[in-house]
């Protein structure tokens, strides 16, 4: 059963078409990988996911229900969990306040200090609890940033680049976090990504977009033997000669 | 005798002052992102030393526009280097209020030295006017169009035809990518900050000989400079001449029509409508309101 | 709750029978010291908690007097009343707005609400029911206490939006508001309907300026457009703010109290100096002390 449906998704901002009818279906349980070239239009596409921006037409169907036309707090009770390229956290709040605002306004749960430190727990973050959000460093401040999103208690995360500017060793904690949440919480995944090892051991299943379309779905391992998505990585020459 | 003829002739003699006087707010908040509420006390400023002028050394408004022009650049740049380079790295809503301090402290320090009575300037040719048609014309309002006008045609000859004016500009499009072809920002800073400051000195001589004043009119003509930069848009010395002429059109026929009173608050009411309906002003093209 | 926080209730409380000893010129004093009090404090709600700078709040003072003035002369209502009725008018205007105002940011904001602030002005100075240009008399207030009772009024206010700050500090309520001060986006991804929450932030602001403004009305009994909307209020309110410690319990007390006292001071001692010494003060204010005496961290 489908948890996600995006249908025909068009954006531009001034002339500039971002998104130009992109359609995608995500099951229960699924992690979708999304990878594409700068500027494909991944972030606009999760952006439109989460509600940060409308899209100019198209539809999204979250859990059998049309939530196009919400505004992103809405979709956030409804269990939809994000996280950004560039963390937005709330920098002057510690790592405990950082979790208890989704707690409470997100996820209607009770927003008890048990239920906080079990959730920094699980990200690996228990010793840096009382810590203002911009004192942490970049890979803790990815890992609180998911926290948030888990106080949410999801049923969809939406991952923006959560491996950019981190260390290999740092790439790989993170990944086995993630794995951990999908297997233990049995949440559904979207995750764009450029760091393509981290999505091979992550994604069941990937799209490429190119330009504002999507022009390859599939399995990882065809992905990357595809002459499309070769020809979009590294322009028309070399997919040619490929 | 065609009442909305006349009107229209009035709008447009106001509406070339205006372009003028406001021309330099908007350069400034373009290109340093400054919006100067002290403005209009260096309009104020540019009155009074005119007024001095003209009493003690018996020098025109018009031909003490050269030194009012100078002493503002001159201004601009110390006011820059002491109070606004330092502003500029805070919260720009801490520069709206240091602005606002400077103007109560040279409103209050006019007020000092020349008390708060109405002063004004009486030329020669003030009281003049004659008949184009069946429409009356001040001479003095006229000669304050035409130099308004030159005077801001200048500026934008300097603008587009010499480098400094292209890398104030360029400064003002793209503060990055200026700076990668070799322009040195805090330099362009400070020449825009003693540009804008002389045009509002030299707007004060033609403000001076058109009606009286007193030290505290510059909030005000600051109100009004805003209001300009508003309707207009940022981007472009057009945006300011266009903002301007609405302006004193909308100032003219509402006082005409609705009475004296509400002129302020027509062009308030459209400039409110214009901020959250239209950000980015009739012809800007910046827009204002960038969220992060 | 902090020690600085306690100090200043504690302080609050303590000036309640101080006008047992005052004289009368201390008491107007510190009367108005109060009504600058609980406007910055209604301010940090906004700036502090919410990160809006309504640099043109002073509109819902004079929106607030004129409504109490109103309803005191042309509906006969008791001044209790007309100030309550006053003080809501001012906040549901805010509310209204705020949807719409509120998609600005940072100066653009701050500089809208001052053409706002500027055109309700305008607005008040061309009406009948507002008097014009002329304003309005209120009737001189001779009731229990004399006109102490304004400084035990003001004093009131004071102790009721500290309170409020008190409690947008330790509440929940007051994490969604930090929420939005933080980052908008990130609020609204965590659940936060962050319309409605800065809308709310917004109209409690007004509510207080709203409730400061009528009771100012009615202590100088004479109110009229350019004593309603004087953006020299707006100013000395955002100094004291930035001077105590923006998003504070105690920054407001602090810095309204130091602020008030000084330009007093300075006032009695050189009438003519004192504009030029309050722009030299709020330059310095900003340029030497851009983070206030209190440093804001979780707030």
């Amino acid at each position: 059963m489908s948890l996600l449906v995006a249908q025909e998704i068009y954006k531009s901002f001034g002339g500039n078409k971002v998104l130009q009818g992109v359609s995608l279906e995500v099951s229960q349980g699924e992690t979708l990988g999304i990878v594409g070239p700068n500027g494909s239009g991944k972030t606009t596409l999760i952006n439109v996911l989460s509600g940060v921006i409308k899209p100019d037409s198209g539809v999204v169907v979250f859990g059998g229900r049309d939530i196009t036309h919400w505004r992103p707090h809405r979709r956030a009770k409804l269990g939809i969990g994000r996280t950004y390229q560039i963390t937005r956290l709330f920098a002057n709040l510690t790592a405990i306040e950082n979790v208890m605002i989704p707690l409470h306004y997100g996820s209607r749960q009770e927003a008890s200090q048990e239920r906080i430190e079990e959730i920094l727990q699980m990200v690996g973050l228990s010793h840096k609890k009382e810590n203002y959000a911009s004192d942490l460093s970049l890979a803790q401040r990815k890992r609180l940033e998911l926290a948030r999103a888990l106080a949410l208690n999801p049923k969809l995360l939406l991952l923006d680049e959560v491996f950019a500017g981190l260390n290999p060793v740092a790439v790989q904690e993170i990944v086995s976090l993630i794995q951990e949440l999908k297997n233990k919480l049995g949440i559904t995944i979207v995750i764009v990504e450029h760091v393509l090892k981290a999505l091979s051991q992550l994604a069941d299943r990937v799209v490429v977009l190119a330009e504002g379309r999507l022009i390859f779905e599939g399995k990882y391992e065809d992905m990357v033997k595809d002459k499309e998505v070769i020809k979009a990585y590294l322009g028309e020459r070399y997919g040619a000669s490929a | 005798m065609d009442t909305g003829l006349q009107l229209l002739i009035e709008s447009l003699l106001l509406g070339g002052f205006y372009s003028f006087m406001a021309v330099g707010f908007a350069l400034i908040w373009g290109v340093l992102n400054i919006l100067n509420l002290a403005y209009g006390s260096y309009i104020i400023l540019g009155a009074y030393l005119s007024l001095f002028l003209f009493r003690y050394a018996g020098l025109d408004p018009i031909l003490s526009i050269p030194v009012s022009f100078a002493t503002g650049f001159l201004f601009g740049i110390l006011v820059q280097k002491l109070i606004f380079n330092r502003a500029m790295k805070l919260e720009p809503f801490m520069v709206l209020i240091i602005s606002f301090g400077l103007d109560v402290l040279i409103s209050n320090a006019l007020n000092l030295l020349f008390k708060a009575d109405v002063r004004s300037i009486n030329v020669s040719y003030g009281g003049d006017s004659f008949l184009l048609g069946e429409v009356i014309i001040s001479k003095v309002k006229l000669l304050v169009f035409v130099l308004s006008l030159l005077l801001t045609f200048a500026l934008y000859l300097f603008l587009n035809r010499t480098w400094t004016g292209k890398a104030i500009r360029a400064v003002a499009l793209d503060r990055d990518g200026a700076m990668l072809v070799g322009i040195n920002p805090s330099q362009i800073f400070l020449i825009t900050a003693g540009l804008g400051t002389a045009i509002s000195f030299s707007s004060g001589n033609l403000y001076g000989i058109l009606q009286g004043f007193t030290p505290f009119d510059g909030g005000l003509l600051t109100v009004k400079v805003f209001l300009i930069s508003i309707l207009g848009g940022l981007g472009r010395i057009e945006s300011a001449v266009a903002g301007g002429f609405l302006l004193a059109f909308i100032e003219i026929f509402s006082s005409f029509y609705m009475g004296e009173g509400w002129k302020l608050f027509v062009a308030l009411a459209v400039m409110v409508g214009v901020l959250i309906f239209r950000p980015r002003g009739l012809l800007g093209s910046k827009y204002y309101g960038e969220a992060q | 709750m902090e020690k600085l926080s306690k100090l200043v209730l504690v302080l609050t409380l303590l000036m309640y029978p101080l006008p047992l000893i005052l004289s009368g010129y201390w008491e107007r004093v510190l009367a108005s010291v109060f009504m600058l009090t609980s406007l910055t404090y209604a301010q940090n709600v906004l700036l502090g908690y919410t990160g809006y700078p309504a640099f043109g709040a002073i509109a819902f003072f004079g929106v607030g007097g004129y409504a109490t003035a109103i309803l005191m002369i042309k509906a006969g209502l008791p001044f209790g009343v007309a100030l309550i009725v006053g003080g809501l008018v001012a906040s549901l205007l805010a509310f209204a707005i705020a949807p719409a105002l509120m998609r600005l940011k940072s100066h653009y904001f701050a500089i809208t609400t001052l053409a706002l602030q500027i055109a309700l002005a305008e607005l008040f100075a061309n009406l009948d029911i507002t008097g014009g240009a002329y304003g309005i008399n209120l009737p001189i207030y001779r009731g229990f206490l004399g006109t102490q009772i304004f400084y035990h009024i003001f004093l009131s206010i004071l102790l009721g939006s500290f309170l409020v700050n008190l409690f947008i500090e330790k509440s929940r309520f007051g994490y969604a508001l930090k929420a939005i001060r933080e980052d908008e986006i990130a609020a609204e991804s965590s659940g936060v309907n962050t319309v409605l929450f800065k809308s709310v932030a917004f109209g409690i602001m007004a509510f207080i300026t709203g409730l400061v403004g009528g009771t100012y009305a009615y202590w100088i009994t004479y109110i009229d457009p350019e004593s309603m909307f004087d953006p020299l209020l707006s100013v000395k309110m955002f100094v004291a703010l930035l001077f105590g410690g923006v998003g504070t319990v105690a920054g407001p007390f602090i810095g309204a109290f130091s602020l008030e006292l000084v330009s007093e001071l300075v006032w009695s001692k050189f009438v003519e100096l004192h504009g030029v010494v309050l722009g030299v003060i709020i330059l310095l204010v900003i340029l030497l002390l851009p983070g206030g005496v209190l440093k804001s961290r979780s707030g």
